[in-house]
């Protein structure tokens, strides 16, 4: 009887020992995989999106501020390294990448828009369209992209270019079947300066505008 | 009788604080890792495109012809894959016109040197890559008869770009000729 009970009293104790060490490794299992989801996801989010440490933001058009720059942060290293481009330096040009319009849409190819801008006179500027992973969007025209030399402006200077799948009378730039699209926009000062001064200066930027979605 | 919700555990409260101080160790380590495990690094794209020590002028970017992404079509790009790792290299560049731009960066990307031309400004930028281990034997640019800016790299392999915005097609061939006298050389020891 004595050694039932102490059997059963041993049996208990295991139980026990067994119970608190599957706690203590769900817990630790918790532990890590929390830290590195959490550390991992937000390494990530901070490098891929920017934050204000990195970016700044006008409009619909983002800026990765330090691009370039011998001092530059580390998610924009990270993110240029990722990336693989071959960005110009920010003390020398400005690059502006735009995803959404002006109402915070996605960029997409099924839909027409309307990029209005004025401005720039002192800068050499290109605006070009990409799809989703930078890559140039085939098209019978050949257009790619605009520039300060080959756009068609208005009298006052003023220029509206239209990004639309079909055929568009003026300034367009098709976007065939791309699906979601990224704008570019690279500002260079050609104009002679003062040593010391900012290179660019960052005019209003284009707007984006959606006519219609098909 | 109202129920008082039950404060946390303190174990379960150093489980929290520790498990936010180690995500943000893995924050950092992963943030700072990043250029150097990454494989689509622009170096890493041109490594099989571009022979090491050559500037070599890439064609006008179009859908057929892109070698890495966001390239601006309105630019012509003169790209030289460096590899210092036997000796250092001079490189000679022309920037004919406002608003070319060269820029020096590692295999990372990141930059080591950035120049733009500018009006009433001197064009002509002579460089002397100096690899990582020759940085301080006394080897300038100026006693080789270089007349070249010393440039001590912090790792033997980059790029140097030489980007060319597009002054409309009148210039077209007189820009491809200026960006063709640019020169990666290396130097004897």
């Amino acid at each position: 009887m004595t050694s039932l009970s102490s059997y059963h009293f041993q049996l208990e104790r295991m139980r026990s020992a067994a119970g608190s060490a599957t706690g203590l490794v769900s817990r630790f299992g918790l532990f890590i995989g929390t830290a590195l989801i959490l550390g991992i996801g937000t390494s990530w989010y901070m490098i891929e999106q920017g934050s204000r440490i990195s970016v700044a933001q006008a409009g619909p058009w983002t800026h990765w501020s330090n691009v370039g720059l011998a001092d530059a942060d580390p998610y924009t290293r990270a993110r240029f390294a990722r990336q693989g481009s071959l960005p110009l330096p920010t003390d020398l040009a400005r690059t502006y990448e735009a995803r959404r319009d002006e109402d915070g849409q996605r960029l997409h190819s099924s839909c027409d828009y309307v990029i209005e801008g004025e401005g720039f006179d002192a800068n050499w500027w290109t605006l070009t369209a990409f799809d989703e992973r930078g890559l140039l969007i085939p098209n019978a025209a050949e257009r790619y992209a605009y520039n300060s030399q080959t756009i068609a402006r208005a009298a006052d200077g003023s220029f509206v270019i239209t990004l639309s799948r079909d055929a568009r009378p003026g300034n367009w730039l098709p976007t065939g079947g791309a699906g979601r699209l990224v704008l570019a926009f690279a500002v260079v000062n050609a104009q002679s300066q003062a040593v010391g001064l900012p290179s660019v200066v960052a005019p209003a930027l284009p707007s984006i505008r959606r006519l219609a979605c098909r | 009788m109202p129920l008082r919700p039950r404060a946390p555990a303190r174990g379960t409260l150093r489980l929290v604080a520790a498990g936010l101080i180690a995500a943000a160790i893995v924050h950092i380590i992963a943030t700072l890792a990043a250029p150097y495990v990454n494989t689509t690094t622009a170096w890493a794209r041109l490594k099989t495109r571009v022979p090491a020590n050559q500037m070599v002028l890439l064609p006008p970017i179009t859908p057929g012809s892109q070698q890495l992404p966001f390239q601006l079509p309105d630019f012509r790009y003169a790209v030289c894959r460096y590899d210092t790792s036997q000796g250092p290299l001079q490189v000679r560049v022309h920037l004919a016109n406002p608003g070319w731009v060269l820029t020096v960066t590692s295999a990372q990307g990141d930059s080591i040197y950035s120049v733009q031309a500018q009006e009433r400004a001197r064009k002509d930028v002579n460089l002397l890559l100096v690899p990582p281990g020759e940085r301080f034997v006394g080897l300038v640019g100026e006693t080789a008869g270089l007349a070249a800016l010393n440039l001590a790299l912090p790792a033997p392999h980059g790029l140097v770009v030489v980007h060319a915005p597009n002054s409309g097609a009148a210039f077209r061939a007189a820009n491809e000729a200026d960006l063709r006298r640019s020169l990666c050389l290396p130097q004897p020891l």
